[in-house]
C-alpha cells in the first residue's frame, strides 16, 4: 500500500499529487514535462517535496509537518530509471550482486553471486551473466534492471518509461513479464509511460497527469469511455471528438456538431451551452447505406463516405467523412470484408447514445485542437 | 574524452562524417603530413643514432650520474603522484559533482600552474617557501623545516606544475557520470561511501588513471621550476632532466644521451598507455 499526498514547487512546474496505490500497477500517464518522473523521484527520496506526506507500506517516509524525510537508502523502493540504470562497469551478475552484498541485505559475496545467477536464470539471462551492459541489447538491459529490483524485494516499484526505447515485439514481451513480475512481488507499482497503448496493456489503473496535476484516475475503460475533460480525452485518444452546442430537437437533447446533431444520453446541460462529444471508435456501427435501421431505433444515423481503411490486424479502422467532419470507426476485419468496405464507398453509421460521452464546456485551452487521428 | 556512454547512445555524427568524407586524400595532404612527421622523428632518431654510434649509451647506463638521477626522478615523481592523488581527487570530485559559489574561480586557479611558465613557478615557490620567502623563515624557525634545495623541494615543484593535469582529467571523469547511477545505488540501500567506492570511483577510474599518467609524465620532465626552486645538486635534487642539462653543459653528451633515450622510451610508453586507457574505457561503454 502506498499513500501519497505530495506537493513540489519548482520554477518550472508545480506538482500536486494525491494517490493511493494498492498492490496493483498504477500507470502514471501524461505528456512529457507533466512531472511524472519528479513524482516518483519524490517517492524514492531523490527529490525533496515542498509539502505533504508519503507512506510506504505503513511507514511514513516523508512528512513535511513532522519533519520526517527518510533518505533513499531507508525507503526500500525499487526504482528503475528511464535508461535502465544498469551500471556500465559491472557485468549482469555483478549488477545484481552489488546491492545484495552492499545494500540493506548485506549478504556475503558468495551468496549474493549465487542469488544473482538464479535471478538471471529466471529472467532468461542465464547465458549472459558475465556480459557487460555495452554487450547487451536494450531488452536484456531492462531484464537485468528488473531482476536487480526483484533481488531487493522492495516495498514499492517505481519504473520510469522502462520500455520506451525498445522495438515492438520486445516491448510486448516485457510488458507481459512486468505484469507477472509485479504480481509475484505483490507490491504497489507506479509505471510511467506516455504511450496510451502501453498504459492500457500494463496498468490496472491509469492516472492521467497534466502540468503537475492528476486530472483523472480510473480503470483503463473508465478513462477511455468517460474522460473528465477534453484534454484527457485527447491524451488518452478516447476516440472521435466533436465540439458542439447543446440543443433541443423534438423533445430530445442533442449536440449540434460538424457531423450533424448527435443524440446523447440524459443530459443536464442547458440548451445553447458548449459541449464536446466523445465517441469510442468501437461503439459506432457500420452498415450498408441501404440497410434498414430498426435495430438502432434511438441511435443517431449518419451517412458517410469512406476516406481511408487501415488494417491493424485484429481490428480494421475506417475513416469516413460526414458532413463537415470526420469519424473513425473500428470493426472486426471479418465484418469489414462482409460489408465490402472500400474507399469512396457510401456507408451508414449508427451511433447509440450510450456510446456518446459528453464533456461540458468550451473546447480548447491547453492542447491544440485536433481531430482523432485514427485507430490504435 | 573519457566518458562512459549509455548503450543507447549512438553517434550519428560519426557515421555522417565517415559517410560524407569520400575519395582519396590529395598529394598535398600527404606531403605536409610527411614533412611534419620527419620534423618530429628526425631529432628522436638522432638521439639513438648518436647514442648507439659514437657514445654507446648502454655502457653509460651504469654511470653514477645516470643512476642517481634516475633513482631520484623515480622517487620524487612517485611521491608527487601520491600527493597529487590524495589532494587532487577530493578537489576534482568537489568540482565535478557539486555546484557552489566561486566554483569558476577555484577551477581557474587550479588550472593556473598549467599555463604559468615553469621558471616563473619556480621563482614563485622560492618567494613563498625560500629562505627569504614569505613563509620560509617561519617554517625554519618554528618547525625546523628547510625546503629549498631538498628532495621535498623537488616534489613541491613537480606537484605545483603537474597537479592541474590530474585534477582536470579526474574532474571531467566525475562530471561525466550520469546522476542516475548514484541515485539508483542510493535507492538500493548503498551508503554514501559505498556508492562512492562501488559506483562513482570505478566509473571515473579511467579518467583518474589517465590523469595520473599525464601528471606523472609531466612531473618526470619537470625542469624549470625544479632548477629554480630546488637547485641542481647531484644525488639530492638532480632529477633526470637536470642531469641531462648538466652533463651536456659539462661536455659529456654520453650521459645526457643515455638519459634522453630512457626518457623517450618512457614518454612513448606513457603515450601508448594513455591511448589504450582511453580506448578501452570507451570500448567497454559502447
Amino acid at each position: 500500500m502506498l499513500e501519497l499526498d505530495l506537493g513540489l514547487r519548482l520554477p518550472s512546474i508545480a506538482i500536486d499529487v494525491r494517490l493511493d496505490v494498492d498492490d496493483e500497477i498504477l500507470v502514471l500517464f501524461g505528456p512529457s514535462g507533466a512531472g511524472k518522473t519528479l513524482t516518483i523521484k519524490m517517492i524514492a527520496g531523490l527529490e525533496r517535496p515542498s509539502r505533504g506526506r508519503a507512506v510506504i507500506n505503513g511507514t511514513v517516509v516523508f512528512d513535511a509537518d513532522e519533519r520526517i524525510d527518510r533518505p533513499p537508502q531507508q525507503r526500500n523502493t525499487g526504482y528503475v530509471p528511464q535508461r535502465s540504470g544498469v551500471f556500465p562497469h559491472l557485468t549482469a551478475a555483478e549488477n545484481i550482486a552489488l546491492p545484495l552484498a552492499r545494500g540493506r541485505q548485506r549478504l556475503t559475496r558468495g551468496t549474493a553471486h549465487e542469488q544473482a545467477l538464479a535471478l538471471l536464470e529466471r529472467f532468461g539471462l542465464g547465458q549472459r551473466a558475465g556480459a557487460y551492459p555495452a554487450q547487451m541489447s536494450g531488452g536484456e538491459l531492462q531484464r537485468v534492471a528488473l531482476a536487480r529490483v526483484m533481488a531487493l524485494q522492495p516495498d514499492v516499484l517505481l519504473v520510469d518509461e522502462p520500455f520506451a526505447a525498445l522495438d515492438g515485439p520486445v516491448r510486448a514481451g516485457l510488458r507481459r513479464e512486468f505484469r507477472e513480475f509485479q504480481r509475484e512481488l505483490g507490491v504497489p507499482a507506479i509505471f510511467i509511460t506516455h504511450d496510451i497503448e502501453e498504459a492500457a496493456v500494463v496498468g490496472d489503473r491509469i492516472a492521467i497527469m497534466v502540468a503537475g496535476q492528476i486530472r483523472q484516475v480510473g480503470r483503463t475503460r473508465e478513462i477511455l469511455d468517460a474522460p473528465v475533460d477534453r484534454e484527457v480525452a485527447m491524451l488518452a485518444q478516447s476516440g472521435n471528438l466533436f465540439d458542439g452546442t447543446v440543443a433541443e430537437r423534438g423533445g430530445e437533447t442533442v449536440i449540434e456538431t460538424p457531423v450533424g446533431p448527435l443524440r446523447v444520453p440524459q443530459c443536464r446541460l442547458a440548451p445553447g451551452s458548449a459541449a464536446t462529444a466523445v465517441i469510442r471508435p468501437e461503439g459506432i456501427r457500420v452498415m450498408r447505406e441501404d440497410r434498414s435501421v430498426e435495430r438502432f431505433a434511438n441511435a443517431t444515423l449518419l451517412d458517410a463516405v469512406i476516406q481511408d481503411i487501415a488494417d491493424h490486424g485484429s481490428l480494421t479502422s475506417v475513416t469516413s467523412t460526414v458532413g463537415a467532419g470526420r469519424i473513425t470507426v473500428t470493426l472486426s476485419p471479418t465484418a469489414a470484408s462482409n460489408l465490402g468496405l472500400e474507399r469512396g464507398k457510401r456507408i451508414r453509421l449508427a451511433i447509440p447514445p450510450a456510446w456518446v460521452h459528453v464533456i461540458p464546456g468550451e473546447p480548447g485551452e491547453g492542447l491544440a485542437r485536433g481531430r482523432y487521428d485514427g485507430g490504435r | 574524452m573519457l566518458r562512459y556512454r549509455s548503450s543507447s547512445d549512438s553517434r550519428p555524427g560519426a557515421e555522417r562524417l565517415a559517410g560524407s568524407v569520400r575519395g582519396r586524400p590529395s598529394a598535398l595532404l600527404w606531403l605536409s603530413t610527411a614533412v611534419l612527421l620527419a620534423f618530429i622523428l628526425t631529432p628522436i632518431i638522432a638521439i639513438f643514432w648518436r647514442g648507439f654510434g659514437d657514445v654507446q649509451i648502454f655502457d653509460r647506463l651504469g654511470d653514477p650520474v645516470v643512476r642517481e638521477s634516475l633513482r631520484l626522478s623515480l622517487v620524487t615523481t612517485g611521491i608527487t603522484l601520491g600527493v597529487t592523488i590524495i589532494f587532487g581527487t577530493p578537489t576534482a570530485y568537489l568540482l565535478g559533482r557539486h555546484e557552489f559559489r566561486g566554483k569558476a574561480a577555484v577551477s581557474t586557479l587550479i588550472d593556473l600552474p598549467m599555463v604559468l611558465p615553469p621558471a616563473v613557478a619556480g621563482i614563485a615557490l622560492l618567494m613563498a617557501f625560500g629562505r627569504r620567502g614569505v613563509l620560509g623563515p617561519a617554517l625554519s624557525d618554528y618547525l625546523g623545516i628547510e625546503l629549498p634545495f631538498t628532495l621535498a623541494a623537488v616534489v613541491i615543484a613537480q606537484t605545483f606544475v603537474a597537479m592541474p593535469l590530474y585534477v582536470r582529467s579526474a574532474r571531467s571523469g566525475f562530471e561525466a557520470i550520469d546522476d542516475e547511477y548514484m541515485q539508483i545505488a542510493a535507492t538500493m540501500g548503498l551508503s554514501r561511501p559505498a556508492v562512492f567506492r562501488a559506483v562513482t570511483l570505478p566509473l571515473a577510474l579511467p579518467a583518474l588513471v589517465s590523469g595520473a599518467v599525464l601528471t606523472w609524465a609531466r612531473a618526470l620532465g619537470e625542469f624549470g621550476a625544479t632548477i629554480m626552486f630546488a637547485g641542481n645538486f647531484a644525488g639530492r635534487t638532480q632529477t633526470m632532466p637536470l642531469a641531462i642539462f648538466e652533463s651536456l653543459e659539462g661536455g659529456d653528451p654520453g650521459a645526457s644521451l643515455a638519459l634522453s633515450a630512457i626518457l623517450i622510451i618512457v614518454s612513448f610508453t606513457v603515450l601508448i598507455a594513455f591511448q589504450w586507457l582511453t580506448r578501452s574505457s570507451t570500448a567497454r561503454s559502447g
